[in-house]
């Protein structure tokens, strides 16, 4: 890159000649009339030469260089001094201090967030907690149902089967006090129907075991 | 005339009243000018972006925190943690130098690093400052930088002289290629633009001959833009690449 840019200087200062020429044929164009701008032009070339030294670059005259660096060195010495003890500081410390506030925030973001994990693990564990708690409670309060359930309903059995055995035990007790009491009565019968019909009278006790062994005759018949 | 002559632009000349000291003529001139209005820019710039200092940065602030970054990066790219001391000078070079760049593509103003002189003396900053830190750092060590390790002894004496000339070449290449790229650049601007206006003042249709150096020009005055920073960039580069030589010198 530097060397086309040097050559193309090199090029472009070869048709300075041609340039110039042109120039002032331009100006010969221009105002061929008047006199005055040649000489114009004549003084000035001969300003050019005696500040150029002949045409050179004016950074080859030595006569300006103790000027350039002495203000260079003066410059650069100001400019040293401020920015290394005041402008530069205080930049750096302004991004130490956005570096800080940054870095205590995220400091700050992961703290929180730690104690939002914390936070979440012992409500996890709070909820498993309950469940467990809750299905124990559920059981345990289905068992003692059951339970209760099983007595209530084994008493009341019992209840119940005390009662049909002892209403069955009437019965059968009514029932024999009745046979008993038929055959009284049909012995009864048969002594006053002796008595009435034969006038034999019959003993109640030999009527009654009379019909007593008919009626076990029954029985064992049936 | 003379505003064609393309070296004009070059021309010392003094503001005021001469300053000779001791038989040495230290005038104020459109050079030292020049100089003055950059380094009052760049305070403007960088005092005005310092003295704000909200966490979150406006756009003046922020033009002062990237200068500030960038030559840190650069600093620490090429010399590393060591470089922090010397971020001070690097910073001023750097700063000096592109604005002087920028500076002279204002139209009239005198661009100050297009001088040899100029451009000389802060190579010759740069060298001093290498040679003064190198002594600093390592004593008689320090001549070590030009005895690399591992050369056998019959070639040392070829080696020796390599590296003595390339250090001393140093400041020569630092401050030509500086000036160099400036002066060209520049000229070749001018002499374009002169042939536009040569075209243009020929009368006639003659003046349609002038679209081409202008349409050129402006290409010119984009890539003269990144001339200018590039140079400034490469003479800070170059900068802490010759203190971080001395700075770590082989044992």
């Amino acid at each position: 890159m530097s060397f086309t840019r040097y050559a193309s200087a090199f090029l472009v200062c070869s048709l300075l000649p041609l340039q110039q020429a042109f120039a002032e044929e331009a100006a010969e164009v221009v105002h061929p009339a008047e006199g005055q701008l040649f000489e114009m032009v004549e003084t000035q070339q001969e300003e050019i030469a005696a500040h150029h030294g002949g045409g050179g670059l004016p950074q080859f005259d030595p006569t300006s260089w103790p000027s350039q660096i002495f203000w260079m060195l003066v410059v650069f010495v100001v400019l040293y001094t401020i920015f290394s003890k005041a402008i530069l500081p205080a930049i750096s410390g302004t991004l130490e201090n956005r570096q800080q506030h940054i870095d205590t925030h995220i400091a700050d973001a992961e703290r929180l967030s730690k104690e939002a994990e914390l936070i979440e693990a012992e409500l996890k564990a709070a909820l498993k907690d309950a469940g467990q708690a809750a299905s124990h409670e559920i059981r345990s309060a289905e068992d003692e149902a059951k339970t209760r359930m099983d007595q209530a309903l084994s008493s009341f059995r019992e209840r119940y089967d005390n009662e049909i055995s002892s209403a069955e035990n009437r019965i059968s007790g009514a029932r024999d006090q009745a046979m008993q009491d038929m055959n009284k009565i049909a012995a009864e019968l048969a002594a006053q129907a002796a008595q009435k019909l034969a006038g034999i009278s019959a003993d109640a006790s030999q009527a009654e075991s009379v019909v007593l062994s008919l009626s076990s005759k029954v029985k064992k018949a049936a | 005339m003379a505003t064609h002559d393309p070296m004009h632009q070059f021309q010392i000349q003094p503001i005021g009243e001469r300053l000779i000291l001791g038989g040495v003529d230290l005038s104020f001139t459109n050079s030292s000018l020049w100089m003055v209005i950059g380094a009052v820019c760049s305070l403007i710039l960088l005092g005005v972006a310092s003295s704000r200092k909200s966490i979150v940065p406006g756009r003046l602030q922020l033009v002062g925190e990237e200068i500030y970054g960038f030559v840190e990066n650069l600093i620490t790219d090429n010399i590393g943690q060591k470089g922090k001391e010397y971020f001070p000078l690097i910073f001023t070079l750097f700063m000096v130098v592109i604005t002087g760049n920028m500076l002279g593509m204002v139209p009239y103003s005198f661009t100050y690093t297009s001088h040899l002189a100029v451009t000389a003396a802060l190579a010759l900053l740069v060298f001093f400052i290498v040679l003064i830190v190198g002594i600093v750092r390592h004593g008689t060590h320090f001549f070590h930088l030009f005895v690399p390790p591992g050369v056998p002894g019959w070639l040392l004496w070829l080696v020796v002289l390599i590296e003595l000339v390339s250090f001393v070449s140093r400041p020569v290449t630092l401050s030509v290629r500086l000036f160099a790229n400036m002066v060209a650049g520049h000229v070749l601007m001018k002499v374009i633009a002169g042939f536009a206006i040569m075209f243009a003042t020929m009368g006639g249709v003659a003046w349609a001959g002038s679209l081409l150096p202008v349409a050129f020009n402006i290409v010119m005055i984009g890539f003269e833009f990144f001339i200018a920073f590039i140079q400034a960039y490469v003479f800070a580069v170059l900068a802490c690449i010759y203190l971080k030589d001395t700075i770590e010198i082989g044992h």
